[in-house]
């Protein structure tokens, strides 16, 4: 692989990282206040107003508080809510089989979740999100060696197509539940990062 | 929803910069970094870890893609399930965990199967003594608890007006300082007993007790006068000793139910009805039910009468008279073991002939004599069974005393297949709780409201359905007010009021509430505290057991709890430290600890040489090897019991240092009964002297029980209590006019009152509750099934009447009757139900408590990710597939049969207590009604 290619690959992963860990963050988590910043000042911001201007616009209008409200009110609960959870969207409760299908990959790749998040829980988009940043920073795209070929970029493949390609009807419907455009904002932007990276990934074409 | 076009490099750039980005913080909790871009030694030794990880865990490494079967957590019919069933690995290497159910107060033993971390089954502990291994259909659906998406994760915090329905999640930290705060400020403003603590069903009493009496606060408010007060008051009369008969039906030869659902509804449920069968199918024991309506229990028995509502105990005393005036009575029981002579019983039950009976209940006199006599001769393997059927009217104390008079009557107390009790109630005495702080000394109307003798004598049942309406007429105030597994606006009467007062900030100042759930009662709270479940918790724990012995059973954590969810055990000691001022010193144990020394006690199995929790873990239960509690009158006094004893001379009671130990008998000297007389109480001469505040003490003195004079703040409140059993109507009763009906409540075997209705299993089975009428009243008011009506339900006069200060609410200005609340509901018609009554049952009508309780459901996804496999992403029940939603928004003419989630009958029922044991009467309300003509 040249060096400029090589490079590219880098900053591909990186960038990807970089993404996951975004979405993680906004996914587990209600705003403080240093997030708003970086959202509003400097390279992040500066970035995410091509990609998504509507999140920076509103990371400046809004309060911690009224965000707090509006992330317990699409997610939290405690009534009317949208659990983003993956059991919950394909079998109607808690603890179902994604949650153990979360567990190996864990194992594997030496992840914690945050503590909240027990063994029936794993399946939080949030955690999802967060294991992916996790495992691309494990690898940092190297080939341990032993492993088989594109080991690394294998298992982000399973690992999406099991657990971040679910959560379609969850975005939908948190977008249109959504009181604030900050949070209209994050889900649009998840629903358009995911549906890039299942092409990176080749999955989009495997299911096209 | 279309992917937005956005060229590469944007998203290139924004990537970049947030992978650099501090201020995002980690997801998870290991130290991490961002990848450098090259993959160097930082990444080198990273992997080398994780190479590492993998050989610890003998892994393969670098296995990729699906890593084998999961095991599935109930996957109802669908393609995947179904291809998949029978999955003969789903319970390879599961853990068994034993435990106890807790979705009703029956509290049966539970095996969880627990496999990866996850309850993947339930099923009936075969070592607990009293239901031997079985379960009903909410037992098994404590998986839909547990696992419900719907769960209250995390401490919520109001940030609306109350009532609002807006929060923000804070943390544990956070809520317990706000909470500490506010009770300390309680405690130090000197008047303590303005914290209220409020529960619905508890079976954790030693921990709430241990917070309370630390905190200083007397005022623990219950359900149990919307239970079984009547019930108890009436069983205490007789025997002081204990409060709940537990009918000896497996050994029985003759079941006499006065209105009991035992099949669906008791406490004591799925033991007692699993004896019952027993005793009629391996015994030849007849039933025979009287009840307004065609329960399961009714549809189950030999034979099946109707009565007026109300009138279980005049039709009781009419059967007393037959068996009396047939000689059928059993002489010797009731000349030695009772405080009336025959002659007393004789003259007392005269009035009270079966064509009296019959002229008040309807049922014939010739089948009451003949049911009288039937059940007299199966003596003494006869027993009386009655309930909320019974009790929960104006007159429900009566009703009780008057049915279990029958007992007494044919001599079956006590008797192998009769009509037994036990002094235990709860766990085993041998297990002791850790040492407890001493009891809090403060009164509180709310507590123990003057006004009704009884409910708080021998056992604190307080009077629940006050409550709300002391603090709307300013008899109480509420600094703080902590609610734990309560669901008041939806079993508590008169639903409105409830409302009301909850979501006023200056009669309730401060409202923390306990839950799994987010219900009608945390729809009013400042702070929600997200609760673990019966399966994520500890407890010893124990009810009165049929085998008439006490045993004790366990419960443990099966999972970790979901989420934040905490339970009180955990979170207490907590609070106590934050409050402080000597709280703390008395929760200075770990949880495990302190279960280990509660139960320290439990003897060594010889088998296993396990005791304590050790073998309480092994097996879930103990059960001590004592006798049945069978005439425990008869139990002859030791040497040691009797000696500087002292014989009354008339009466022949045995008394040591002025408390009576027992009774002389032919010459012996014997236990008795617990009561002052140490007879079974016919005549009470205590209730007739407590009504009228009478000092008590001696009486008291002479049973040996622990009970008490009412309280000197009760002084001007005397209620008259008759000493013998005796009967009345409600005066609306008697004069039910022709457009008048009674309308009565009902419970379903799959369902609790309050609590179950969020179960996807059990509300697909019953999600609604159209009212019930006979086909003849239908036809005379001009309906017919399936038509709607408007029910307009009134006060009861006899209530206003004996207690004028619960009086409110807006008369008609004709007929002067006070209106509690009118409803639209549609009917259903059947025969099997009096033609006076019309009946709903309970559990429906959620306004909260998730969307399954609501009946509410999601639209289906039409859309799926690049990549997703949506053949594979079938949600079963949680909100697409719920066909009983219903559309009609509330229009007639669009509803459908058998959809929607049904309507609150608490919205109709009047406040209304026993005069004397403050019972609430939900059997007793009058209505009338008129049919909805749909637009
Ligand atoms: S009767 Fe049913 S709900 Fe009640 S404890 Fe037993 S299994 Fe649980």
């Amino acid at each position: 692989m040249s060096d400029a290619s090589s490079q590219a690959n880098n900053d591909t992963r990186r960038a990807a990282h970089g993404l996951y860990a975004l979405l993680s963050r906004l996914w587990l988590r209600e705003p403080d206040q240093a997030l708003l910043e970086l959202l509003q000042h400097g390279d992040v911001a500066e970035a995410c107003q091509a990609v998504a201007p509507e999140l920076v616009a509103a990371a400046g209008q809004a309060t911690c508080d009224d965000l707090a409200v509006d992330f317990c009110r699409i997610w939290l609960g405690p009534t009317d809510h949208l659990p983003p959870f993956q059991s919950v969207w394909e079998g109607g409760q808690f603890g179902g089989q994604a949650a153990t299908s979360m567990q190996p990959y864990l194992a594997m790749s030496g992840y914690t979740p945050p503590l909240e998040f027990n063994t029936s829980m794993l399946d939080h988009l949030g955690v999802q999100l967060d294991w992916m940043r996790h495992w691309l920073e494990q690898f940092q795209g190297a080939q341990p060696e032993g492993a088989p070929e594109d080991f690394p970029a294998t298992v982000q493949r399973a690992f999406f197509r099991k657990h971040l390609s679910w959560p379609h009807a969850l975005l939908a419907q948190s977008e249109s539940r959504a009181d604030t455009s900050f949070y209209r904002a994050v889900v649009r932007l998840t629903r358009d990062f995911l549906a890039r990276e299942s092409r990176r990934l080749g999955l989009a074409e495997m299911e096209g | 929803m279309p992917e937005r076009p956005l060229n590469r490099r944007a998203w290139m750039k924004l990537g970049l910069a947030a992978s650099g980005a501090s201020a995002l913080g980690l997801g998870g909790c290991e130290e991490e970094s961002a990848p450098s871009g090259d993959a160097s030694a930082a990444g080198d030794k990273s992997r080398a870890n994780d190479l590492e990880r993998w050989r610890a865990m003998k892994a393969e490494p670098y296995q990729v893609g699906d890593f084998g079967a999961m095991p599935g957590v109930c996957n109802l019919p669908g393609p995947e399930a179904k291809r998949n069933w029978p999955d003969p690995d789903k319970y390879r290497n599961v853990q068994r965990v034993p435990g106890m159910c807790q979705l009703c107060s029956t509290v049966c033993g539970i095996v969880g199967y627990v496999k990866d971390g996850r309850l993947i089954k339930i099923e009936g502990h075969p070592n607990d003594p009293n239901s031997r291994g079985h379960l009903c259909a909410r037992g098994h659906a404590g998986l839909n608890h547990l696992y419900h998406p719907e769960r209250l994760l995390y401490p919520l915090k109001r940030v609306g007006k109350r009532g609002e329905g807006k929060w923000k999640r804070i943390s544990w930290d956070e809520a317990l300082d706000e909470i500490a705060a506010k009770l300390r400020a309680v405690r130090e403003s000197g008047r303590p007993e303005e914290f209220a603590f409020h529960q619905g069903r508890q079976r954790s009493k030693d921990i709430l007790k241990r917070f309370l009496d630390a905190f200083g606060t007397k005022t623990q408010l219950s359900h149990r006068a919307l239970c079984s007060g009547s019930r108890r008051a009436a069983n205490l009369t007789y025997l002081w000793e204990s409060d709940w008969d537990l009918n000896d039906v497996e050994h029985t030869k003759y079941i006499l139910n006065f209105g009991s659902n035992a099949f669906e509804a008791h406490q004591g449920h799925v033991p007692f009805a699993t004896r019952i069968q027993n005793g009629r199918f391996r015994n030849g024991a007849k039933l025979v039910t009287f009840d307004v309506r065609l329960s399961n229990t009714a549809g189950s028995s030999d034979e099946w009468f109707a009565p007026f509502p109300g009138t279980d105990g005049a039709i009781a005393l009419g059967m007393a008279h037959a068996i009396v005036q047939a000689g059928r009575h059993d002489t010797e029981f009731l000349q030695q073991w009772t405080n009336v002579s025959i002659e007393e019983l004789e003259e007392h039950l005269e009035p009270y002939t079966p064509e009296w009976a019959e002229s008040v209940s309807g049922v014939p006199a010739a089948d009451i004599a003949r049911i009288a006599l039937e059940f007299a001769a199966a003596a003494p393997a006869c027993t009386t069974m009655c309930n909320r059927g019974s009790s929960a009217h104006i007159n429900g104390y009566y009703n009780d005393r008057a049915i279990q008079l029958l007992n007494a009557i044919v001599g079956s107390v006590g008797k192998q297949g009769g009509w037994c009790w036990s002094p235990w109630s709860g766990l085993d005495p041998i297990v002791e709780t850790p040492p407890m702080p001493p009891g809090a000394k403060t009164w509180s109307v709310l507590e123990d409201p003057p006004e009704f003798p009884l409910a708080n004598v021998w056992r604190r049942m307080r009077v629940g359905e006050i409550i709300y309406l002391y603090l709307l007429q300013g008899r109480a105030r509420l600094q703080a007010y902590m609610t734990y597994n309560l669901d008041s606006p939806l079993t508590w009467p008169e639903e409105s009021l409830t409302q009301q007062v909850l979501c006023d900030e200056s009669l309730i100042e401060f409202h923390v509430c306990i839950n799994c759930f987010y219900n009608e009662t945390a729809h009013y709270a400042d702070i929600v505290l997200p609760w673990a479940t019966y399966l994520e918790r500890w407890d010893l724990d124990a009810r009165g057991s049929y085998n008439l012995r006490p045993y004790v059973g366990v419960r443990k954590p099966m999972v970790e709890p979901l989420g934040e969810a905490k339970d009180v055990r955990e979170f207490f000691p907590e609070l106590a430290k934050r409050i402080g001022g000597g709280m703390e010193q008395w929760f200075q144990e770990s949880v495990e600890e302190y279960m280990e020394q509660w139960a320290s006690n439990v003897p060594v199995n010889p088998a296993t040489g396990k005791g304590g929790l050790e073998r309480l873990l092994e097996e879930g239960f103990w059960e001590s090897d004592r006798q049945p509690y069978y005439e425990p009158y008869l139990r002859e006094l030791s040497d040691d019991e009797l000696s500087d004893s002292e014989v009354d001379p008339d009466s022949g009671v045995i008394t040591k240092d002025g408390v009576g130990i027992g009774v002389m008998l032919q010459g012996k000297a014997v236990c008795g009964f617990a009561t002052p007389s140490r007879k079974f109480e016919v005549r009470s001469l205590f209730v007739e002297k407590i009504g009228a505040n009478a000092d008590c003490s001696e009486l008291i003195a002479l049973s040996g029980v622990k009970a008490s004079n009412r309280h000197a703040n009760h002084q001007g409140h005397d209620v008259e209590i008759d000493a013998m059993p005796t009967w009345f109507q409600p005066v609306e009763h008697q004069r039910l006019a022709d457009d008048e009906l009674i309308m009565t409540s009902f419970k379903w075997n799959v369902h609790n009152h309050g609590r179950t209705m969020n179960l996807k299993w059990l509300a697909e089975i019953v999600h609604s509750n159209p009212a019930w009428l006979n086909p003849k009243t239908a036809s005379a008011f001009g309906l017919q099934d399936g038509d709607w009506i408007e029910v307009t339900s009134y006060h009861s006069a006899e209530v206003e009447a004996r207690n004028p200060h619960l009086t409110h609410g807006q008369a008609e200005p004709t007929s002067g009757r006070r209106v509690v609340a009118s409803m639209r509901v549609p009917i259903v018609t059947m025969q099997g139900i009096h033609p006076r009554v019309i009946a709903m049952s309970n559990s429906c009508g959620h306004t909260q408590y998730t969307s399954v309780a609501q009946a509410k459901r999601e639209a289906p996804a039409a859309e799926h990710l690049a990549g997703s496999n949506p053949s594979a992403y079938h949600d079963d029940d949680w909100r697409r597939n719920m066909w009983w939603e219903d559309p009609s928004g509330g229009d007639p003419a669009r509803w459908r049969r058998n959809t929607g989630s049904g309507w609150n009958q608490n919205k109709l029922m009047p406040i209304a207590p026993d005069p004397v044991s403050g019972q609430q009467a939900f059997h007793d309300t009058v209505v009338t009604i008129k049919k909805v003509v749909p637009a």
